[in-house]
């Protein structure tokens, strides 16, 4: 329960940096917190679980009634990629993106120890 | 923690603890640089994967500007006061301004916001810098493009109009709307095609608007056809050839009404042998083709490559028509007028439907062309304007005599040599890498190009001056058709069909542009010999000399892309190998018909299902089974069967077109084998219908030998049998032993692709109502089409209707990118809104509602 702040933190500050900043924002946010709680070896595991959180909330609240699917539709196809693959695909990359951060930086901080 | 030391055979803790930590420390090292790379950089065609993927900013924010605001207010700077712009229900942007330059100005952030990837596509286009947005893959096209010389014949337009002219003032408040809306869009604004290219909108440039009407000319008034004159005299021979390449349509049914003719003329004709080609003569001919394919290579992005392959003279590349009645052939007494122009069709449209009030000065509604502040295509409170292509010879083309074969500097002219102009252009990638530098130069005529015949200079009326965005502007002020027509006197290119139709009744018709005068006998149809001057232009026809009529005493206009003049009439030399007649024939035998015409009937005509080609073919057929009766099987009776059957309606549901169609293919094929190097099938060239229904007089004709077979000559009777056996053969094999599941629709369909081709983004196979020689004629490919229809009825108040293939936005997501396109392949058309003020849209007609206010208040 512990690390349920940390991980909600963690969405909403990835999800307000990407809005406001831009998508490199994650891989920043997640090697924050694996600096901050190197000891938890799960940082890095729930802040790519956070990286694709907060860009899933984000997809909902850029379609925003709009037709969403159809972006994942007609630019799946014109990348010649399924609707569903590009779906899955923006929801990895944050999620990797975050998770290697958090885990360079633990190990890293780690190492520092 | 970590203790030193530790039990024999076994790692240390601590080293034990490290190497695992320095593992994952690694795997993540590499996993961050990797998936940063991909972020940042594209790799190969994938562009960079941060940004495209960003559900804030990359290609997912397509969704949330989709649609547009149910009211909106923003600052636009620039304006001396509010303009106020209402977006009806079909996504037409009404907009309200106090002075044209205010309404420009919000016409072009209006046209940014809507289409801004296909303006910079257009630009770059003619600009010949494609490929540095969307890669090498598009340098031929660049090359061609600078080659031509279109961006300098543009820019010098522009840089020719006075400092004060209105019309300069114009173009500047429309490009800096463009602007403004660039600099104001964020990342997630911008059309989802820059992000799938990575790359980014440029700021557009005054000299950038004449850039879209020089495309303009390169769509409708770029013709190389003396260069594949010339490989088809070298292969058939020069008399062969003026037969089946004529100077005058031999069916004519011309645009300039002959006072008294109620039907279309057919000249009498003499088919001469070809010539056999020896091994010299096809080595000529390919040399000449190549020079074609080359230079003829039509910078499209919709498959250059293919357009070329399927040359057909005249046949299927253009279809555009118009028509009017006066209102003593009208059922309300009012003029009517029809617009039908066809086009290569894209994804977004090329069209974009606007209407602009200036109160005391303009209220214009039509489709403009995004990227530039003027409506070619419309109508005011009392007149209505539309087009068709002229298809004048306006392009010349001379063997030059250089100084040196491989790189020269100079060339002959009049017994000595003249400098040539040379300038380099360097070619760039994406990230501005250099990807090739070509050396080009002009003579005083135009540019050189350098060609397998040899180096061959251009002179194109749309490299000369002309005033076209001009005219258009003061067009659209105009209250009579005569007023239009002064109004565009000035207009010199693309030359037009333009058609008139006012609210006082009168209607007409003008060939309008720059037609060159020529020395001798006043032809451009061959390669002219350079190195005098004696062959260049001697100037311009007068307007007085352009075919044209006013209140004609029959009624009614209409012009279909045929020989303007019948030559009978006055036979000044203003092109060769005319489009066929068969959609004039169809359109004025409908109009001479029918005095009571209504809005209904003018759009009903739009895809009218018959083509005047259809009987000629058909009784043909017919008289070749009777008159062969015996070497007929029952397959070729059971065949003609089907085909007299036939209504020779091309709907959808038709079964006896798909025969019809195959018919006509066969007999093309078989009839015009000479057309092909000996041995080959592949013919250089094709003559129109029109020559084969000419042939059809001539039984005995040399033309219908099949060159295949040895000791027999085939007549016109032996290849019209064969032709309806193979294609009976042909139909049952492709389509299904049963003709009764026979469906037209499934085998002519449009295809609507995308400007970059992306799959997803065009809408294809479309049922869609044509056919050979029909009003909406369909080549197969269904690549050209209708790209706007619209009638008008001028009566005490104007009315409209109208579509277009595709929609207002070019957002590929949003309900306004393709939401007209069942309206347009039915052949439907919607009323289009005329409000007079901002007030008088609202409820379900009012989509969106725009105020774009001035900064600092229109103090200005």
């Amino acid at each position: 329960m512990k690390r349920l702040p940390w991980f909600a933190g963690a969405v909403v500050a990835i999800a307000l940096g990407t809005w406001v900043v831009g998508w490199w924002i994650v891989p920043i946010v997640g090697a924050a917190w694996g600096w901050v709680k190197r000891t938890d070896p799960a940082t890095p595991l729930l802040a790519g679980v956070a990286g694709m959180l907060a860009w899933a909330i984000l997809l909902v609240v850029s379609a925003n009634g709009a037709p969403a699917g159809s972006v994942s539709a007609t630019v799946g196809q014109a990348m010649r990629v399924g609707p569903g693959a590009l779906v899955a695909l923006t929801l990895a990359y944050p999620g990797l993106l975050a998770a290697s951060g958090a885990a360079l930086a633990r190990a890293v901080g780690r190492r520092g120890r | 923690m970590n203790e030193v030391g530790g039990g024999t055979g076994a790692l240390p803790r601590v080293v034990r603890s490290e190497v695992p930590r320095a593992i994952s420390g690694s795997i993540a090292a590499v996993a961050l640089a990797g998936a940063l790379y991909v972020g940042f950089r594209p790799t190969g065609p994938v562009p960079a994967l941060g940004q495209l993927l960003d559900p804030a900013h990359g290609v997912w924010a397509a969704a949330r500007v989709a649609e547009l605001p149910r009211e909106q207010s923003l600052l636009l700077e620039g304006l001396s006061a509010p303009v106020e712009v209402r977006y009806d229900d079909r996504g037409v942007p009404h907009i309200f301004a106090r002075t044209e330059l205010d309404a420009m100005r919000a016409l072009g952030w209006i046209h940014a916001r809507d289409r801004l990837f296909q303006m910079e596509l257009t630009v770059r286009k003619v600009a010949g810098t494609l490929a540095e947005v969307a890669g090498p893959e598009l340098l031929p096209i660049d090359r061609q493009a600078r080659e031509r010389g279109l961006a300098q014949a543009a820019e010098a337009k522009w840089n020719a109009l006075p400092a004060d002219s209105r019309i300069r003032g114009v173009v500047v408040a429309y490009v800096e709307g463009i602007n403004q809306w660039v600099r104001d869009a964020g990342a997630q604004d911008l059309p989802v095609e820059y992000k799938l290219l990575g790359a980014s909108p440029r700021i557009f440039q005054s000299q950038d608007v004449y850039y879209m009407l020089a495309e303009m000319s390169q769509t409708l008034a770029w013709q190389s056809d003396e260069l594949e004159r010339g490989a088809i005299e070298a292969l058939i021979g020069e008399e062969a050839t003026a037969v089946l390449f004529p100077l005058d349509a031999p069916i004519q049914e011309p645009i300039q009404p002959v006072p008294g003719r109620t039907a279309p003329r057919y000249a009498t004709m003499k088919f001469p042998a070809p010539r056999t080609p020896n091994a010299g003569a096809v080595a000529a001919a390919r040399r000449a083709d190549d020079t074609r394919r080359r230079v003829a290579l039509g910078p499209s992005l919709n498959s250059a490559a293919g357009a070329v392959e399927s040359f057909t003279r005249g046949e299927a590349m253009v279809g555009s028509n118009n028509w009017a009645v006066a209102p003593e052939r009208s059922a309300s007494g009012h003029a009517l007028l029809s617009g039908d122009p066809h086009l290569s069709l894209s994804l977004p449209s090329i069209w974009y439907e606007v209407h602009i009030v200036v109160p005391g000065e303009m209220d214009v509604y039509g489709v403009s062309l995004p990227m530039t502040p003027t409506i070619p295509i419309g109508f005011n409170r009392d007149v209505a304007w539309t087009a068709t292509n002229t298809g004048a010879d306006v392009t010349d083309f001379y063997r030059e005599v250089v100084d040196d074969s491989t790189s020269p500097t100079k060339y002959r002219l009049d017994g000595e040599w003249r400098a040539l102009e040379q300038r380099v252009e360097v070619f760039h990638g994406k990230g501005g890498v250099v990807l090739a530098t070509d050396t080009l130069r002009r003579t005083h005529r135009g540019p050189l190009l350098r060609t397998s015949e040899g180096w061959l200079s251009l002179r194109w009326t749309a490299l000369e001056a002309g005033d076209e965005a001009n005219a258009f502007r003061n067009a659209a002020r105009a209250t009579t058709a005569e007023e239009w027509y002064k109004a565009m006197e000035p207009y010199k290119a693309p030359a037009q069909n333009f058609l008139v139709a006012d609210r006082a009744g009168a209607i007409g018709i003008r060939s309008t542009g720059r037609y060159p005068i020529r020395p001798g006998n006043g032809r451009g149809d061959r390669i002219l010999d350079g190195s005098t001057s004696k062959v260049d232009w001697l100037g311009d026809w007068p307007v007085a000399k352009y075919p044209q009529a006013l209140r004609p005493a029959q009624g009614y206009l209409a012009s279909n892309n045929q020989q303007p003049i019948d030559p009978a009439v006055r036979s000044d030399y203003l092109g060769w190998d005319w489009p066929t007649p068969w959609r004039a024939m169809r359109i004025n035998e409908i109009l001479r018909a029918d005095a009571a015409m209504t809005p209904e009937k003018m759009r009903l005509a739009h895809t009218d299902p018959r083509s005047a080609l259809t009987e000629h073919v058909r009784s043909a057929v017919r008289a070749a089974v009777a008159a062969r009766g015996m070497e007929a099987t029952s397959a070729d009776r059971e065949a003609l069967a089907f085909l007299d059957e036939w209504d020779g309606r091309f709907d959808s549901e038709s079964k006896g077109a798909v025969l019809y169609n195959a018919v006509l293919q066969e007999l093309t094929r078989r009839t015009w084998d000479e057309m092909a190097p000996p041995g080959e099938t592949q013919r250089m060239a094709t003559p129109n219908s029109m020559m084969l229904v000419r042939l059809f007089d001539d039984p005995t004709s040399v033309w219908w030998d099949d060159r295949a077979t040895t000791n027999v000559r085939e007549g016109r009777d032996q290849i019209l049998l064969a032709s309806l056996h193979g294609a009976w053969e042909g139909a049952r094999s492709r389509s299904g032993n049963d003709p009764r599941a026979w469906r037209w629709g499934n085998e002519r369909m449009a295809s609507v692709k995308h400007l970059l081709q992306l799959p997803g983004f065009g809408r294809e196979s479309l049922k869609v109502q044509s056919g050979p020689g029909t009003l909406s004629p369909n080549d197969g490919r269904g690549t050209h089409g209708a790209s706007w229809r619209f009638v008008v009825e001028l009566g005490d108040s104007v009315e409209a209707w109208g579509t277009y293939p595709g929609g207002q936005s070019g957002n590929p997501v949003s309900s306004r990118y393709a939401d007209r396109m069942e309206l347009w392949r039915t052949g439907a058309l919607a009323p289009l809104r005329l409000p007079r003020g901002a007030a008088d849209l609202s409820g379900a007609q009012l989509r969106s509602a725009l105020t774009l206010r001035p900064i600092d208040g229109g103090a200005r």
